[in-house]
């Protein structure tokens, strides 16, 4: 088995988020520390492109246009194909209902906006190595 | 039962009771005209108390209403003013981790300056709008 801290840094991380620049600022700082980084700018978008790219984890933005990130986590927990994957919903600073209304439709964890990037980096960081866990508990692999 | 059938129910009561004793009509009529009376302005009463109730349970609606715009309002504006700023402050940072060589020392300085006035802008866009949410009505 490969070394855990270089598979996690090949992860691949899904990016829902509307903003233009705030979408290429993010995703390239998750590619230059290592990270695949795929691109959805709305909800609706970012539901099908979880299916298709299957990603190891979505970082999505919960104000979004076409279908709010909130419906978008409730209909991928919701997905026999996109449930395992972990969501980590980026809200706005200060709006402590959207955190909560985040966790209740389904994200593993929120970070809040402006980021921070160390802080965003080890909440990432922590989903993926959580995931990995719960795929070696489900493969039951006798080497693991 | 409305005030009216009320008032004459207890007009026939009255009648009856003292139908057998022998009583002036006119002491009568005066006793029954001043139930009348006191009926009436008890209704008066009652209807004005009631829009009185009504008039105040409008006023609080429009009040949480009003309250529920600014507060969206205000929401508004924050992810208006943070968004800009997020990426300002992220485009800021990824330089300094990436470009600090080709910048130099002087313009890494510049870089920092830049990014520091947009912290103090995101700490003032903060105080503001935390303290407009507390304040609002």
């Amino acid at each position: 088995m490969g070394n855990s801290s270089e598979s996690l840094r090949a992860a691949k991380i899904l990016l829902v988020e509307d903003n233009e620049m705030n979408r290429d600022m993010l995703s390239r700082r998750l590619k230059s520390r290592g990270y695949q980084v795929v691109v959805a700018h709305d909800g609706g978008t970012g539901v099908a492109m979880a299916r298709d790219e299957a990603p190891d984890l979505i970082v999505m933005d919960m104000s979004l246009p076409v279908m709010n990130g909130w419906e978008a986590a409730r209909v991928l927990k919701q997905s026999q194909a996109t449930r395992e994957i972990p969501i980590l919903a980026l809200t706005a600073h200060a709006m402590v209902m959207d955190r909560e209304k985040a966790l209740l439709a389904g994200c593993d964890d929120y970070d809040i906006k402006p980021i921070e990037i160390r802080r965003l980096l080890s909440k990432i960081h922590a989903l993926l190595e959580g995931k990995g866990d719960l795929e070696r508990a489900h493969r039951k692999e006798p080497n693991s | 039962m409305s005030p009216e059938e009320l008032h004459s129910l207890l007009q026939r009561q009255i009648q009856q009771h003292l139908g057998s004793i022998a009583i002036d009509p006119g002491t009568l009529r005066a006793l029954l005209d001043a139930v009348s009376a006191t009926y009436r302005a008890f209704d008066a009463d009652l209807l004005r108390a009631k829009e009185r109730a009504e008039r105040m349970r409008r006023a609080v609606e429009a009040a949480q209403e009003s309250s529920r715009a600014t507060r969206a309002i205000l929401d508004d504006i924050g992810h208006k003013l943070r968004t800009p700023l997020n990426a300002i402050l992220g485009y800021c940072e990824m330089l300094e981790e990436e470009r600090a060589k080709a910048l130099g020392e002087e313009g890494l300085q510049d870089l920092r300056r830049i990014h520091l006035a947009g912290r103090q802008l995101l700490e003032g866009v903060n105080g503001v709008l935390d303290r407009a949410k507390k304040e609002a009505p």
